[in-house]
């Protein structure tokens, strides 16, 4: 290589550096954002929150919601939108930038409270946050779970006034357990995993019966279902393992607990796996 | 509570230098805001001027796009109360001082450092809006969104791009461009030096039927999907094979990344030559130009790009040129991915045509006898006898 070649490449890689913006100092905000609730109407809530830490519980106060936040100015800004006609609000964050907060020495942290006196149609949106979601006591007709890289654990600690038609779960590398969903009345479970872990614990106080159905990737799904429920398991597998112990299969393929003729409550699952694991617990917490 | 001055911004290059100067005029006032003395609202002298109030606002309005504020004529400073029993139109803005809401106000409340307390029967039917402060609930009622905004609020340049100004956009745009310039003269180096045959063979395919190779790469573009499907499903069907669809398809991607690669890189090599006098004696000399070839080609190739990253601050023009520069690096990519496609990677050397039908010309056959030729001997008078 000539002098003048290396000249050349020399001088790109130093106007390369020359214009590359410098690390950027972070500048960390807090946020509080509050709305008094005026009617009892249905309301569709949906969280976006990228990085950083999480907690969401029901509101103690005459609030449709509280939310505080902290978060760098720089890479994100805060998302608190409300819609009285439609009766939508979407809150948390939204990022400009794909660095990840849980590597920063500080961490962004979304606190929300969410009204327990209004039905709510609930739709969360996480990517790598950690948290823990007491969802118990609000009045959930349907709820939504993305996670993409989150560790996360859900909580129903009491019971929701409220029919939980429909729990969506779509878990891609997460880490999602979920207690205590007997408490929510939830009718069916539908979760989609990809390479991540979901537990899914149907204990708490299971009024109805309850359909689940779940695709397992390369992820690992466990159900545990309170031993005083009836448990009706179809599985479609390929290279996957899946625990049958304690289940008799039937003339209809299915697989079936002792006490399903007996038990009041049904569980009925319904998997469909490819090199993932599932395994039946009966052992509700 | 007094909070501290907002500061001037980070002496970052993606704020730019028109955030700074918003910030360094706001100080003065800022620092005036906090100094002067606490008058009640209905006293109209203002300690700053408005100038320099809205100055500060507009500071603080860039660094927080959510916030809607209201001028700085709608402001003043310190305590104010909206009375029991009264209306009031919004916007009520107040700075360095409390808004205490009794009665109602038809709009927003905003306070600058300083808090809004909304009392018994007070009624705000828009926000409430607390900048380096807090809104109390005292029994009142807020018809909007209660917000109460502290921290670092002086970074003009925040909410990422948003809110980004010119001077950061077009050093953001050419910070991007200069590091894939560099990331590609590093591979181009590497492939000089450890396929430099092959990146001369896909240079030479191109060269010779430059339509022929961007045609196939098309195809080829067309074709990646389908044959990747393919492959996977040739795979399941075998049962055993899918445990290797995972491995394939990551081979597959970086097979054509590494094609489009060489490609690119033999399109720059080409562009660079038409720059550069290639010696055909000396291999340094050689090496040496085709060096220069890649590099050369490269800059070539980006110029585009910087100079889209050059209007970076212009949204038409910025458009405009990011086209173009989209179009050349298709085709470069395109025609580059045909070339080392056709030549199977720089592996097969192709023959020009010409060259072919040369080749198969009669009249290089020149067919020679099994017994040999006898060498024509020149007649000469001593050997050639006389017959007479």
């Amino acid at each position: 290589m000539t002098a003048r070649a290396l000249l050349l490449v020399a001088a790109t890689a130093a106007a390369t550096v020359a214009v590359a913006p410098p690390a950027r100092a972070q500048h960390w905000r807090t946020l509080s954002s509050s709305r008094q609730l005026r009617d009892s109407g249905a309301v569709t809530v949906r969280i976006e929150y990228g990085a950083g830490s999480i907690a969401v519980r029901p509101a103690a106060s005459a609030l449709l919601y509280q939310m505080s936040l902290k978060y760098d100015g720089d890479r994100s800004e805060p998302l608190t939108s409300y819609d009285s006609a439609r009766h939508t609000l979407a809150l948390g964050i939204r990022s400009h930038s794909a660095t990840s907060g849980r590597n920063d020495k500080e961490a962004g942290a979304l606190t929300a409270e969410l009204s327990a006196r209004v039905p709510m149609d609930l739709s969360l949106e996480l990517g790598a946050v950690q948290g823990d979601l007491q969802l118990g006591g609000l009045r959930l007709s349907n709820l939504a779970l993305k996670g993409g890289a989150a560790e996360l654990t859900l909580r129903f600690d009491q019971r929701n006034p409220d029919r939980l038609h429909t729990l969506s779960l779509d878990v891609g590398a997460a880490d999602v357990k979920i207690v205590r969903a007997g408490n929510s009345g939830v009718d069916r479970v539908s979760a989609n995993i990809g390479v991540g872990k979901l537990d899914l614990d149907l204990g708490g106080d299971v009024t109805r019966d309850v359909d689940v159905s779940a695709n397992v990737a390369l992820g690992v799904f466990t159900l545990r279902v309170p031993p005083e429920a009836g448990v009706r398991l179809e599985t479609t597998t390929f290279l996957a393992s899946v625990d049958k112990a304690g289940l008799v299969k039937r003339e209809d393929g299915a697989w079936y607990t002792a006490n399903f003729d007996s038990a009041s409550r049904h569980v009925r699952v319904r998997v469909n796996t490819v090199l993932g694991g599932f395994t039946l617990a009966r052992d509700s917490r | 509570m007094r909070h501290s001055l907002p500061r001037a911004p980070v002496s970052t290059r993606t704020a730019g230098a028109a955030s700074r100067r918003i910030a360094i005029l706001a100080l003065p006032a800022l620092v005036a805001l906090v100094a002067s003395p606490r008058a009640d609202a209905q006293q109209s002298a203002a300690p700053v001027s408005l100038e320099a109030l809205t100055t500060a606002l507009a500071a603080v309005r860039a660094s927080n796009p959510g916030v809607t504020l209201p001028a700085a004529a709608a402001f003043s400073f310190g305590d104010a109360t909206v009375a029991t029993h009264t209306v009031r139109p919004g916007p009520v803005a107040v700075a360095n001082g409390a808004v205490h809401v009794r009665g109602t106000v038809d709009g927003d409340v905003v306070a600058y450092d300083g808090e809004i307390l909304v009392h018994e029967g007070g009624d705000i039917r828009g926000d409430a809006i607390a900048i380096q402060g807090k809104v109390t609930f005292d029994g009142g009622r807020v018809g909007g969104e209660a917000r109460s905004l502290s921290g670092d609020l002086t970074t003009a340049a925040a909410a990422g791009g948003r809110a980004r100004t010119a001077t950061g956009a077009v050093a953001s745009e050419l910070a991007l461009a200069g590091g894939w310039i560099a990331v590609l003269m590093i591979v181009g180096i590497g492939v000089l030096v450890f396929a430099s045959s092959n990146l001369g063979a896909v240079a030479e395919t191109v060269e010779r039927d430059f339509v022929r190779a961007l045609l196939a790469g098309i195809a080829a573009q067309l074709a990646l999907l389908p044959v990747l499907v393919l492959l996977v499903v040739g795979l399941a069907l075998t049962l055993l094979g899918i445990l290797l669809i995972p491995f394939a398809v990551v081979a597959y991607v970086l097979a054509a990344a590494g094609l489009v690669t060489l490609g690119y890189l033999a399109i720059a090599n080409l562009t660079g030559r038409a720059f550069v006098r290639a010696s055909n004696t000396d291999e340094t000399a050689r090496r040496t130009a085709a060096l220069m070839g890649v590099v050369l080609g490269l800059i070539v190739l980006m110029v585009p790009w910087f100079i889209a990253a050059g209007l970076a601050w212009s949204s038409a023009g910025g458009l405009v040129a990011r086209t173009v520069a989209i179009a050349v690096t298709w085709v470069a990519c395109s025609a580059g991915l045909g070339g080392a496609l056709i030549s199977r990677g720089g592996v097969r050397r192709s023959v020009a045509p010409t060259a072919q039908r040369a080749m198969a010309a009669a009249s290089w056959q020149t067919p020679t006898p099994v017994a040999g030729v006898t060498a024509a001997r020149r007649p000469t008078p001593l050997a050639t006898p006389v017959r007479k």
